[in-house]
């Protein structure tokens, strides 16, 4: 039983103490304080976070109109219902519809999983990749783990995770589906590494999302192409096609290349 | 409602939830529980973030690090100490282990106010729960003062 100090002067005096009392924990990670502060938003800013028709035109891209109110939400500070009535209120019902479904899938990943805790951990049904599990490593490898991938948009994603604690929901299920397609890794893995380091992660939402992206929570496996990252987050991201080689195909060759084929 | 201790949970850290049950005198506590950290490895970031939070809540706090059932026992046990309440977890692992710690020792679970009630229909696909839960959405959250 220890008492913990509640006086610091500064952030970085804060991490200091974090990354001593919490040593053991914390042995990759020293280093990475986060730019997302622990203290709500005041109404205002949340209030202009909320842009209900701008984020049903621009959620998928990179630097698109998403209110990054995340980390709040998921340690209570701020109430998915108060950010629909804010929506409601400001572009009426037909043009909140996106951002309202953006935040019903918080509340139905919660519904799956108290519903049957095991589909957290366990692969809720079979790959439809061709491969069973055992075909997957358990393990993430070093060069994922220390973003030093042989593609810069994917480090990038890395980066992102890793020391502001925050990745964009398309970002998300790109880095997803490289780990779990392109890595052939376990999706058990990856979403353990998000946990880890999501300041919004939140096992419901993350594990289940991870099984949907791996097929095993869905009928088919989410995969992604260079075109499509550059589509989305090519203004902000390195995506020139020799700084992303393994992601430079189409669909098709993908899917060749990344799944087992059945023989006909 | 008197509450001499509130047990905080991560996720639920709002101070108008805090507020509903806090009268003066109140002791807040909030405990790094020990098992839980080693089940869930956070990183520092997300250490320092529930930190901060803990910081800016408008009311003094005790945090500690250790077993919750112990760090608990040891405050209600001290005197004047009448009744440990805590909010339950969303989180399904973590509700289960809180609920345990609770269960043990008396303490009182309360549970929010849910958005949307869970429903006993099963659901695989979100569209079909969105199609049943989004007339429910919108009534409660336009019933909110903004």
């Amino acid at each position: 039983m220890k008492l913990l100090s509640t006086q610091f002067n500064s952030r970085g005096a804060l991490a200091d103490y974090l990354t001593d009392q919490f040593s053991e924990l914390l042995p990759a990670d020293r280093h990475s304080i986060s730019p997302i502060i622990g203290e709500k938003p005041p109404a205002q800013v949340i209030k202009t976070s909320i842009q209900p028709m701008a984020y049903a035109r621009t959620r998928n891209f990179y630097s698109g109109s998403v209110s990054r109110l995340s980390p709040y939400i998921r340690h209570g500070l701020i109430e998915r219902r108060t950010l629909a009535a804010i929506a409601l209120a400001e572009a009426g019902e037909k043009n909140s519809e996106k951002f309202l479904q953006e935040l019903l899938w918080g509340e139905f990943w919660h519904q799956v999983a108290n519903q049957d805790p095991d589909l957290l951990w366990q692969d809720a049904g079979d790959y439809k990749t061709g491969y069973s599990t055992s075909d997957y490593a358990p393990e993430l490898p070093e060069d994922i783990i220390q973003g030093h991938t042989s593609n810069a948009c994917i480090n990038h994603f890395i980066r992102d995770l890793t020391i502001d604690g925050y990745l964009h929901n398309h970002a998300r299920m790109y880095l997803a589906a490289y780990v779990i397609h392109f890595r052939r890794i376990r999706w058990q893995a990856g979403a353990a590494w998000f946990l880890h380091h999501l300041i919004d992660g939140d096992v419901a939402a993350n594990n289940l999302s991870w099984q949907w992206i791996a097929s095993t929570f869905g009928s088919k496996p989410y995969i992604f192409n260079l075109e499509n990252v550059t589509k989305y987050c090519g203004d902000r991201l390195d995506c020139r096609p020799q700084n992303n080689l393994e992601l430079n195909a189409s669909y098709e060759a993908l899917s060749i290349r990344l799944f087992r084929q059945s023989k006909s | 409602m008197k509450a001499d201790i509130i047990w905080l949970q991560e996720e639920r850290l709002g101070e108008e939830l805090i507020k509903s049950i806090w009268v003066p005198k109140t002791q807040l506590v909030y405990i790094f529980d020990e098992t839980w950290l080693r089940i869930r490895k956070p990183s520092l970031k997300r250490l320092q973030f529930i930190y901060e939070v803990l910081l800016d809540l408008p009311f003094a706090i005790h945090i500690y690090r250790g077993d919750p059932a112990v760090i608990l026992s040891a405050l209600a046990g001290e005197a004047g100490v009448l009744q440990v309440y805590t909010f339950s977890p969303k989180d399904p692992e973590m509700k289960v282990r809180v609920h345990q710690i609770a269960k043990s020792l008396g303490v009182q679970i309360l549970t929010p106010t849910l958005w949307i009630p869970e429903q006993t229909q099963s659901y695989r696909s979100f569209f079909k729960y969105y199609n049943s839960v989004k007339n429910q959405a919108i009534e409660a959250a336009c019933d909110l003062p903004l």
